[in-house]
């Protein structure tokens, strides 16, 4: 997206600019690589301090996957496990003085396409090929186009909603402070006295309400939409 | 000779200011359309909390809880809301389109055609505060089974804000990349297509209240016996998906007329 709110353009290699979304992706990437190997050495018996959080976290993923896919599709639980501590990390950004990653619709997509190749690999692989094909004639075959754009339009609600939710906050949160800075250069002041305290309870609603309730609902309709291709 | 059509009178009129001037001039009206979405999670958001005022006489000693639940799902039933603020305050303050080369009428057409897609927010709005009620009202009449029923809650509200997304999509692009605004011959159809394109896009508020509808019933029938709560999310998933199909054709339309209109090919 061109235009005052898009990710500025960090550096570029060879012709391919290099977005502050990537930058901030490796970032992410590199902080969870880091936390993992940290977190998985020296494992006990008895847990213990950091051990117990990290248990704590696997189990509720395994649990919430084979609560809402079903016992046989466990086998998920690492990509969904991946998936959102991924965009709960991405969305938090925020708080950090990071732009989201999530906050380009690049980023979305991507994940997003990646749902929507799992839903239809998945489908293929459980049904055959051939059911998994009449699936798109029921209820009657006149509802083919039809059915092919619902599932085209998948990816974009999913992509969108996440993207819509964190650059909505994105923008409104600029904005705010862009409109505090100059209050407080109207009144004089040389400290930015007014940036310290007036946004917490945005933050906490833009950043942290709808950043985890987006990460969570993401993951959630992921696990649906590919467990009912498999059903 | 004096001429006689309202129209073309009006489009003189409007053609003898400065093309900015113009464009900002439709970038307002359009901001204004926008925030008429306000209306869906308003009126949610009220029945939400009605319902968080009944379970709270109904079960006094869980009104924390129902109370919690309340304000998860007005939070959510407030998003169509926020969708559409983002974008009234993208078209004042960080406006694409000024910059943009082209037809000075069909560009200020866009803006107000962004400003009256994100009408249809309503939809969402009100379905998704509907679903919080029945969040609420199941967590205080089965504080056991609240966990299950939030959850349905949450992905009924999440896919009955799918209008509104589509809304959001057709006003993103609008606004930074309507293909309209270059290469045309007629100003006239191009503007009334870019138009259309915007309206087509307020069909959105049946499905959200439809699916919102189906969210708040799949919340309330996980509430009574969670045990069955993903054939509850299964059968409203189904059913919101089919509730989605006028929201899609809403969909296809506006993106044929901006990309593939037909009627360039009539003159």
């Amino acid at each position: 997206m061109e235009g005052g709110f898009g990710p500025k353009i960090v550096f570029e290699i060879a012709g391919i600019p290099i977005t502050e979304t990537v930058t901030n992706t490796w970032i992410i990437m590199a902080l969870l690589i880091l936390f993992s190997f940290v977190a998985t050495r020296k494992f006990e018996y008895m847990p213990r301090g950091l051990q117990n959080f990290v248990e704590l976290l696997v189990d509720g993923i395994y649990k919430l996957t084979a609560q809402t896919m079903g016992k046989d599709k466990i086998g998920f639980a690492p990509y969904i496990g991946t998936l959102l501590i991924y965009l709960v990390c991405a969305n938090l950004a925020g708080l950090f003085a990071l732009r989201p990653p999530t906050a380009d619709v690049n980023t979305t997509m991507g994940l997003a396409l990646i749902t929507f190749f799992m839903i239809h690999f998945f489908g293929m692989k459980k049904k055959g090929v051939g059911k998994y094909l009449k699936g798109f004639l029921d209820p009657i075959p006149i509802m083919l186009p039809m059915n092919i754009i619902s599932e085209l339009a998948t990816p974009i609600s999913l992509s969108f909603r996440l993207f819509g939710n964190i650059v909505g906050g994105l923008i409104i949160m600029s904005l705010l402070y862009g409109g505090l800075a100059g209050l407080g250069a109207k009144i004089g002041l040389s400290m930015p006295i007014f940036q310290a305290a007036i946004p917490v309870p945005l933050h906490l609603y833009f950043d942290v309400f709808a950043g985890v309730l987006q990460s969570f609902i993401f993951s959630m309709l992921t696990m649906v939409f590919v467990s009912m291709a498999m059903d | 000779m004096e001429n006689t059509n309202f129209i073309v009178i009006f489009l003189n009129w409007l053609l003898s200011f400065d093309k900015k001037a113009l464009i900002l001039g439709a970038s307002a009206i359009g901001a204004g359309f926008a925030m008429i979405a306000g209306i869906g999670p308003g009126i949610g958001q009220g029945y939400a909390a009605g319902k968080g005022a009944e379970a709270t006489s109904t079960n006094p000693k869980g009104s924390k809880h129902s109370t919690m639940i309340m304000l998860l799902g007005a939070g959510i039933a407030e998003t169509s809301g926020i969708l559409s603020l983002v974008i009234a305050l993208i078209l004042l303050f960080g406006n694409p389109l000024i910059k943009q080369d082209g037809d000075g009428l069909i560009i200020a057409v866009s803006a107000i055609a962004a400003g009256i897609a994100m009408i249809a927010g309503i939809g969402p709005g009100i379905g998704q505060g509907y679903a919080a009620g029945k969040g609420c009202e199941a967590a205080s009449m089965n504080p056991d089974g609240s966990r299950p029923s939030t959850l349905v809650m949450l992905l009924g509200s999440a896919v009955a804000q799918t209008s509104g997304i589509f809304s959001l999509v057709i006003a993103l692009i609008l606004m930074y990349a309507n293909p309209l605004v270059t290469g045309h011959q007629s100003t006239i159809i191009v503007a009334a297509s870019t138009l259309g394109a915007g309206i087509a896009m307020i069909a959105g508020i049946g499905p959200g209240i439809g699916q919102g509808y189906a969210a708040g019933k799949g919340t309330e029938a996980t509430g009574k016996r969670p045990k069955y709560q993903s054939n509850v999310i299964k059968t409203m998933i189904l059913g919101q998906a089919v509730a989605q199909t006028t929201g899609i054709y809403a969909l296809v339309i506006s993106l044929v007329l901006m990309f593939a209109n037909p009627l360039m090919k009539l003159l």
